[in-house]
């Protein structure tokens, strides 16, 4: 497992106030971010909690992409049509994976992105901003 | 060094009040004449402190004393603590790490401090401090280390709308921007693990 970098991004986060912290599901390590702020509406709540998979190889380069969000939600009272992926239990919660990905030619670039800059990318999906293809 | 404005001129009796025998305080203990740098409630004060404390706490008892917010936190703070010395200049930034007794030990000698409060603007979780009142969204994602090229710039922090990337800002002082890199959304179910 090669995520020391990721482990000292998320330290370093939580130190400066960021609600942060690696979580192992088995092998695979996440970020578990809370408080992500999101609008209301069209969102159910004013935030939510999400989870960032770390690649096992993300100290060698492997970028990250996607996360999960905590379950329940309601968007517009319903589903988001993007909150579509697998499901997983974690921590006592259930999370559900959000197709919410860097644009091609804007991948994650190791050593100029980090967990930092994918929270805020995420937290774009739940403002709808900066989607290079249609917006929900 | 530079010269202090005008309306700061009358900290010379307020100064005049540490020489001489009124420093003769309690030997654990220093009291210093403390101001803000350019602030428009121009005001004066004292503040006591321990020969052992740190400058840091020292810029932190005065910003406390003359109400002023430090930031981003009193112990990661980026503005900065000045000398000030005869003829009323101003010297160049303190270090924080020293303390009250290192910093009595350096020619010339004052029990005189000034706060400069900087123009510090958040970028994401990173602050930074502005080098110009008026910046592009461009130049501002340089600054934290962020490509333009890659990045949009958003104020408000939740505006949906990007920043137009050559167009100048305005900047004041804690000023919170968040930079972010485009998404997509994908067409299905999918794995987090990878793009769809």
């Amino acid at each position: 497992m090669h995520i020391a970098y990721a482990k000292t991004e998320i330290e370093r986060l939580a130190a400066t106030g960021t609600g942060i912290e690696l979580v192992l599901d088995g092998a695979q390590p996440y970020a578990w971010v809370r408080d992500i702020p999101a609008p209301t509406p069209p969102w159910d709540r004013a935030t939510y909690d999400i989870l960032i998979a770390i690649p096992l190889a993300y100290d060698l380069g492997t970028g990250l992409d996607g996360f999960y969000i905590a379950l329940p939600y309601t968007f517009n009272g319903g589903n988001h049509n993007r909150v579509n992926g697998q499901t997983l239990i974690l921590k006592d919660r259930q999370w559900r994976a959000v197709s919410w990905h860097y644009p091609d030619g804007k991948q994650f670039r190791a050593g100029i992105d980090t967990v930092e800059s994918h929270i805020f990318h995420c937290r774009g999906f739940f403002l709808a901003r900066g989607a290079i293809n249609a917006r929900v | 060094m530079q010269e202090l404005s005008n309306n700061q001129r009358d900290a010379r009796e307020a100064d005049a009040t540490l020489e001489g025998p009124q420093v003769a305080l309690g030997s654990h203990e220093v009291k210093f004449l403390v101001e803000v740098l350019n602030h428009p409630d121009h005001k004066l004060s004292h503040i006591h402190v321990r020969r052992d404390a740190t400058l840091l706490e020292v810029l932190d008892e005065s910003a406390r004393n003359l109400d002023v917010k430090l930031l981003p936190t009193p112990q990661t703070t980026l503005d900065r603590l000045h000398g000030v010395y005869e003829d009323h200049r101003i010297g160049e930034p303190l270090d924080l790490n020293l303390n009250v007794e290192e910093f009595l030990q350096q020619e010339p000698k004052t029990h005189h401090l000034a706060i400069e409060l900087v123009l510090a603007i958040e970028i994401n979780t990173r602050w930074r401090i502005a080098p110009e009142k008026e910046m592009t969204p461009k130049a501002i994602l340089a600054l934290a280390g962020l490509p333009w090229e890659q990045y949009s710039l958003y104020y408000p922090a939740d505006s949906v709308d990007p920043l137009p990337p050559d167009a100048p800002l305005e900047l004041h002082r804690g000023q919170r921007f968040e930079a972010q890199r485009d998404g997509k959304y994908g067409a299905g179910a999918c794995d987090a693990h990878r793009v769809c």
